[in-house]
Order: structure tokens, then C-alpha cells, then sequence
């Protein structure tokens, strides 16, 4: 008896550990490729293997933002094959929701230990996708008491940034999420306030130009007012996504950008603005290669003094064709599509689309960490 | 040959006046001419320049002034600066044109604030 009643406790507590995301039917697809297994969810991780295209596989779990996904084929009840792929790779029909795949928490995004460079391995060594910080709750609540509106947000930075194909296709009724529908949500929350530009993302603009008067738009910008201050005080956004480092690379020092960075996370936080920034992809065959590291190092540090979230779009560029970047091994590649279209893998090739799903999966964690339901 | 060389005294002594009025920079186009160097140098990122043309208040923000315009290839266009009357501030018209991967942006000028320090006039930032 006493024996049965250990085995009823022993079910009813792994019932309740159970993920409450656990799929009650595990999906099932085939990769359309022949694609890489790895032992984690980045290329810095041990190859396993390769998946061969339209051969079953189930997708048990994900990584943050399922870009990733861990995949399991068995053959006469039999595992034989085990281990990471590119989610890009597979077949997406309707039945692959990745919201539906639980979540690999303990699992990190890069294997460092692979990467022969200090500092190429302490770049590695951050996550994809940042963990949201209490303080930046207190950033928010700060600045909703200043007037900020809960469902704007902003970016700033320079031709990258600027791209109207960079956040601004949230804007757009049309979209194809594909197995990122749990996205849908953010994207409707905060899609409407980034239709227009911003002021303080502007081809060539520099960390210096953006706190330069000569820099701001004089039909929208006060007098002697930076394009900073100026986009703060129009939108008033809750959240800016900020990237510098492509242009200034390559005429500043690694202590002038973390100066400069460092007064524009400070201005942002003193307006109530949650800054969200993130590291820039660098081609290694470019001349700035080894600075840009050390600027994106820089980037680290300064996320980590002040708790704000940083998103490693270096790291998470690595696995894609140049590095996500354009013929000219700066710009990031856009799609030519304006909406949002992640039925066909496109994160996996175009290094804007890439920089969308990174910067809309940190909304989405932002706004669950701040309590915002979205009215339906 | 007296009254003459009077006379000639005279007239020496108006054209050292006149001269040393112009001389002075406190002369209003001077300090147009200013801010026009100043924006010369400010798109060529010529530091040394941009110090002996900065204000003493301004002098924090000298390494924005040297780099802002450093990852564009910038000209002037059109640009004339004069001094507003009964102020001390430089109106501009025209506009900093960079150019950037084939595209170009223009940056229309203003209004512009001037102080006169060591006898000279210095640039002071937009005029708020």
C-alpha cells in the first residue's frame, strides 16, 4: 500500500513538473534540405550529422526563439538520428508552430569552448536573446509617468536602422509569421508605431551625429535640439532598439563608442525609454573585423553595468550565408519583402529579417515581463 | 605744401581708422566668414580647426563637431552666412549635402549663436 502510494505521488508530481507548453501531439516534419545536425543550437557546436531531406523527424524542442529546434528520427523504434538543425531547413506547413514546442532553457546558445579567440568566444558565450531586467520595469513604469506611450517604439541608429525594411514592415496588416505565430501578439501591439521613420536613424548617422543638432530633421526637430531628444520627445516610445558600430568602426576608437554608447543609453533611460541595444555583424573577411568584435565587446559590457537588454545579433548571423550580410560586407541582406514573411525560412538567409525576428522575440519577452495583455 | 601735408595727414588718419575698424573681428562679416570655415571644417573633420572656431562653452563637444560628419562624404552647397543685426548670432542659408552609399542627404542650416572671445569670433552652437 505504502509502495502505491509513493507511485501516485511520483505520477502526480511529474504530472505537475510537466511543461504547461508541452504539445499534446509532437510535431512531425521532414527537412527539405540536407541540412547540418549539431549538438546544440549554433554551429559552434560538435556536428552529429547530417539530416537528409523528406525523411520524418519529430521536433521536440526549441531554442529561444525557434530558429533553432532539437529533432529526433527514429527508425523501427529506434532513435538514429538526434540533435540540432536550423528550423529554416524544414518544411513549415501549419501544423509546425513553434509556440507549441516547449522551450530549451538550460541548453546555452554557443558552445565557446569551440572558437579559438578569447574574444570571438566571449562574444559567442552571450545568449541570442536577452534576459529582461527588473530595472528595466522600473525604466518603463518611470517612463509611463512621464507621458511615454506603452505601445510605441523606436529605433535608432544608422543606415542599418534606417532600412525601411528594419522594424517597419511590423507596421504592415499583411504578414505570413509561419511557425512564429506566438508572435502575433507583439506584432499587433506594438506593429502601428513604427509605420513612420524615425528621426534618429538616418543613413551614414553615427553614434556623434546622433546627439548633433546639425544631424536633426529641422522640419520636425526643435532648435539646437540632437535627433535623440527629438525622436524621445515626438514619439514618446516605451522601448527604442538601438545599433551603432558599422560606421563608427571605422573612425573611432574602442573608449570614444563605449563613451558614446554609454550617453546614449543614458539619455534613453532618462526619458523612461527602455534601450534595447544589440551587437553588429561583421564579415571576417572586412579590414574592421577585429575592431568590430571589440566594439560589440564593448556593447556587452555596457548591457551588463546597466541591466539593459542586449540582443547578440553577432552571434546569431554567424550560421547565415555572409554572415547575413550584403555584397558589401557591411549592410545587413534585406528579403524585398515589405511585411513580415517567415513561412519559407527567410531568418536564415537575409540578415534584416534575421534582425527583425531577434528584435520582435525580445518585444515579446519585454512585454510579458512587464505584465501587458494584448485586448483582443 | 603746410595745408597739403595736413591734408595729407588727414586723410592718412581717416584710412587708419577706417582700416582699424575693419580690422577689428568684431566686423559683421567676419563673423559669417566664420561660421562658414566652421562648417568647411566641421565636414572635413579638421579638428584643429574646429578648436580655434569653438566657443569656450562648446569646447566639450569637440570631438562630436570633428566626427559627426566623418562616415559621409559632405560638401557645402550654396551656403552664405551673415550676422543678424542688433544679435549675436549668424543666420545660414543653404545646406550641408552628404553623400552616403549613392544617396544624398541634405542638412539645411540655421540659426547659429557667436561669442567674441580673445578679439575673435567664435561659433557657439545652434541658437535655440
Amino acid at each position: 500500500m505504502k509502495s502505491l502510494i509513493s507511485y501516485a505521488v511520483i505520477i502526480v508530481a511529474s504530472l505537475a513538473l510537466r511543461p504547461l507548453t508541452a504539445p499534446t501531439v509532437i510535431p512531425q516534419t521532414t527537412a527539405y534540405e540536407a541540412t547540418v545536425i549539431y549538438a546544440g543550437p549554433s554551429d559552434s557546436f560538435q556536428q552529429l550529422g547530417k539530416l537528409n531531406p523528406g525523411l520524418p523527424i519529430n521536433v521536440i524542442e526549441r531554442n529561444h526563439t525557434g530558429m533553432w529546434v532539437h529533432i529526433v528520427r527514429k527508425a523501427d523504434d529506434q532513435v538514429t538520428q538526434d540533435g540540432w538543425v536550423i528550423s529554416a531547413f524544414l518544411n513549415r506547413d501549419d501544423t509546425l508552430q513553434f509556440g507549441d514546442v516547449p522551450i530549451n532553457t538550460t541548453i546555452a546558445d554557443a558552445d565557446p569552448t569551440t572558437v579559438n579567440s578569447k574574444s570571438l568566444a566571449s562574444l559567442y558565450a552571450v545568449p541570442v536573446i536577452p534576459t529582461i531586467s527588473e530595472a528595466m520595469v522600473d525604466v518603463y513604469k518611470h517612463g509611463q509617468e512621464s507621458g511615454n506611450m506603452s505601445n510605441a517604439i523606436t529605433k535608432v541608429g544608422d543606415s542599418l536602422s534606417e532600412n525601411v525594411q528594419y522594424l517597419m514592415p511590423m507596421s504592415n496588416p499583411e504578414r505570413k509569421l509561419g511557425p512564429y505565430s506566438y508572435l502575433t501578439d507583439t506584432v499587433d501591439y506594438y506593429g502601428g508605431s513604427v509605420a513612420n521613420e524615425s528621426v534618429a536613424a538616418r543613413l551614414g548617422m553615427s553614434t556623434y551625429g546622433v546627439v548633433d543638432p546639425f544631424w536633426a530633421d529641422k522640419a520636425k526637430c526643435q532648435a539646437a535640439e540632437t535627433p535623440l531628444d527629438c525622436e524621445y520627445r515626438i514619439k514618446k516610445p516605451s522601448i527604442a532598439f538601438i545599433m551603432f558600430g558599422p560606421n563608427d568602426v571605422r573612425s573611432m576608437t574602442d573608449d570614444k563608442y563605449a563613451g558614446q554608447m554609454r550617453q546614449i543609453i543614458e539619455d534613453t533611460l532618462a526619458h523612461g525609454t527602455i534601450p534595447v541595444i544589440s551587437t553588429f555583424s561583421a564579415h571576417p573577411e572586412e579590414e574592421f573585423f577585429w575592431q568590430s568584435v571589440n566594439f560589440n565587446l564593448q556593447l556587452v559590457a555596457l548591457a551588463q553595468e546597466y541591466q539593459i537588454p542586449l540582443i547578440n545579433l553577432w552571434a546569431a548571423a554567424r550560421v547565415l550565408p555572409e554572415y547575413g550580410l550584403d555584397r558589401d560586407k557591411v549592410h545587413l541582406k534585406v528579403s524585398g519583402f515589405a511585411y513580415l514573411k517567415y513561412d519559407t525560412g527567410h531568418e536564415a538567409f537575409y540578415g534584416v529579417v534575421l534582425h527583425n525576428l531577434l528584435s520582435i522575440c525580445t518585444l515579446d519577452d519585454i512585454r510579458h515581463k512587464l505584465g501587458i495583455e494584448v485586448q483582443k | 605744401m603746410k595745408r597739403f601735408c595736413i591734408g595729407l595727414c588727414l586723410v592718412f588718419g581717416l584710412m587708419l581708422t577706417a582700416c582699424g575698424g575693419g580690422s577689428a573681428t568684431t566686423n559683421n562679416d567676419d563673423a559669417g566668414k566664420v561660421v562658414v570655415q566652421y562648417l568647411q571644417a566641421k565636414i572635413d573633420s579638421k579638428r584643429d580647426t574646429l578648436q580655434s572656431l569653438l566657443c569656450a562653452s562648446q569646447e566639450t563637444n569637440l570631438d562630436r563637431e570633428a566626427q559627426s560628419f566623418s562616415g559621409v562624404k559632405a560638401h557645402l552647397d550654396n551656403v552664405t552666412c551673415q550676422k543678424d543685426a542688433n544679435a549675436n548670432t549668424v543666420t545660414c542659408s543653404g545646406a550641408i549635402v552628404a553623400e552616403y552609399n549613392g544617396e544624398n542627404t541634405n542638412f539645411p542650416l540655421t540659426k547659429y549663436n557667436m561669442v567674441q572671445e580673445d578679439g575673435q569670433w567664435k561659433w557657439c552652437g545652434e541658437a535655440g
